[in-house]
């Protein structure tokens, strides 16, 4: 339910051979975060994407729901064997993770060139 | 009675439809009533022709009816949701829509029914839905509010000893949520402090908050390392709350209020602060990841030791105090609050927490939207 002043997730997706790149905009926050989560576990889980690519780069901010999401994405990908990546993350959302001390665990390039390269 | 002879040349048109139809004449005599009419009804037509319209209802109706009957003889015309009268004492809901004919200087008032019952019985359905749900969400907001207050008794007094005091905050953002802060002394030298944050708000994380200070509270208060407290409750996390989409930020410390000790480790937390009059405030960095996600999450050096100074104080705080935006979308952030740290050292230990507080809200557009725990502890 979004509440007054907040604005929409947008996602979209883009397919290739083996890899999905989905390209998020706006806010990941409390009330947005379950469709990015949605979104992602149905592309690991159902679809069985190999290699899962989460653009942030147009994502301003994201709290610690968003976090979880993203958290999830990565578990499943484990426990399936896939990849899971972020690329594009702004200076508050770098924060975010290196607070979390999630860098260290998430495969984080600076755009879909290094990833898809990586 | 003679039935006019333009009734007799629509009366074809008006059995075919689909509303019930009757022809009256200026004294509310039936003169005409279709098919449909009949079935709507239960009446038949011969005990409907020629009678006054007014005999099928009763009188408090009719006293209800006439006035719309008078608006068509004086506009030509009426639209009004009434019941019509049924054999067998029934009512049904109906739209009645009423037009008046001059035809050879007589009035006619030509009159469709529509039948309403369904939709009149789905509002009704709906109304019944509506009050249960007011009266289940009454419930709820009650239960809330209990548990609000079950909630506010894990915040932590501010306390004051020898050596040492605590001063600290807590507010959800919703009527509970997933930030809780605890204070334990083993006497009134050694203290143990926690600030832990359950990702997400609302009832789900104060659920999950709940549970785990039970665990923090026996685990600080028996010494044990914070090494062993964290993969704990991480493994806690992991497989007993099945944490899925949740996990947990802790930033906790042991402080020997005589020797000025003080022993910090964090969890995915925002860093601890050390302020000194006069100076940029230390930070204390996590150095384990966020608690209750993944297996590996502790670092066995996650405790750092710090020799504390006469006149230090130690704030501890969730990301609500950092994540707050201005009204030109930039964020606080730890630099902000180390900042706003630093200008309120100088104030007299019982007025830091205000003013750390104050300097938030000023830098905040808006409401609140996270829960906010802040924990201050002054050294003598």
């Amino acid at each position: 339910m979004l509440l007054e002043g907040e604005e929409a997730v947008q996602i979209s997706a883009r397919r290739y051979s083996q890899t999905t790149i989905f390209d998020l905009s706006g806010d990941i926050d409390f009330a947005n975060s379950p469709e990015v989560r949605q979104s992602v576990l149905r592309e690991i889980r159902e679809i069985r994407t190999s290699r899962v690519v989460v653009n942030l780069s147009q994502v301003r901010y994201i709290d610690s729901s968003g976090v979880a999401s993203l958290i999830e994405g990565l578990k499943a990908a484990r426990d399936l064997g896939s990849r899971f990546i972020l690329i594009g993350l702004s200076t508050s959302a770098r924060e975010v993770l290196q607070l979390s001390r999630l860098t260290k665990v998430f495969e984080i390039y600076d755009n879909e060139e290094q990833a898809l390269a990586a | 009675m003679e039935k006019p002879e333009w009734l007799t040349q629509i009366e074809t048109v008006l059995e075919v439809l689909n509303e019930g139809v009757v022809v009256a004449d200026d004294r509310n005599r039936i003169l005409f009533a279709n098919s449909r009419f009949l079935e709507m009804t239960g009446f038949f037509r011969h005990e409907l022709i020629g009678n006054d319209a007014s005999s099928f209802y009763s009188s408090k109706e009719w006293a209800s009816l006439a006035p719309q009957i008078d608006i068509v003889f004086r506009s030509g015309h009426n639209r009004y949701s009434f019941v019509l009268p049924q054999k067998g004492g029934g009512r049904l809901p109906v739209i009645i829509s009423s037009r008046m004919i001059r035809n050879s200087g007589d009035q006619f008032d030509i009159v469709t029914f529509t039948d309403i019952s369904e939709q009149v019985r789905a509002e009704q359905e709906l109304r019944s839905a509506n009050l249960e749900l007011k009266k289940r969400q009454m419930e709820i907001e009650e239960d809330l509010r209990l548990a609000a207050r079950v909630q506010r008794s894990l915040a932590p007094r501010s306390m004051t000893w020898d050596r040492v005091s605590v001063d600290s905050f807590y507010h959800p953002v919703h009527s509970i949520g997933g930030d809780f802060a605890l204070v334990n002394s083993v006497d009134q030298e050694q203290l143990g402090l926690l600030v832990c944050d359950v990702s997400g708000h609302g009832i789900g994380s104060a659920l999950v908050a709940n549970r785990i200070y039970s665990e923090t509270t026996a685990h600080l208060q028996s010494g044990m390392s914070f090494v062993d407290m964290f993969e704990k409750l991480n493994r806690f996390l992991i497989e007993e709350i099945d944490s899925y989409g949740m996990f947990v930020t802790v930033a906790a410390a042991r402080i020997d209020a005589h020797r000025r000790r003080m022993l910090f480790a964090g969890a995915g937390h925002p860093p601890a602060m050390i302020a000194r009059r006069g100076q940029s405030p230390i930070l204390l960095e996590s150095r384990s990841m966020v608690l209750g996600a993944l297996p590996d999450a502790v670092d066995v050096t996650t405790s750092l030791e710090v020799q504390l100074q006469p006149d230090d104080r130690v704030v501890l705080y969730t990301d609500g105090i950092t994540e707050v935006f201005n009204s030109g979308g930039e964020m606080l952030g730890i630099e902000g609050v180390q900042e706003i740290v630093r200008r309120t050292s100088s104030l007299p230990p019982d007025q830091m927490k205000q003013g750390i507080l104050d300097g938030v809200n000023a830098w905040r557009e808006g409401p609140p939207t996270d829960d906010v725990s802040l924990m201050l502890v002054h050294v003598r």
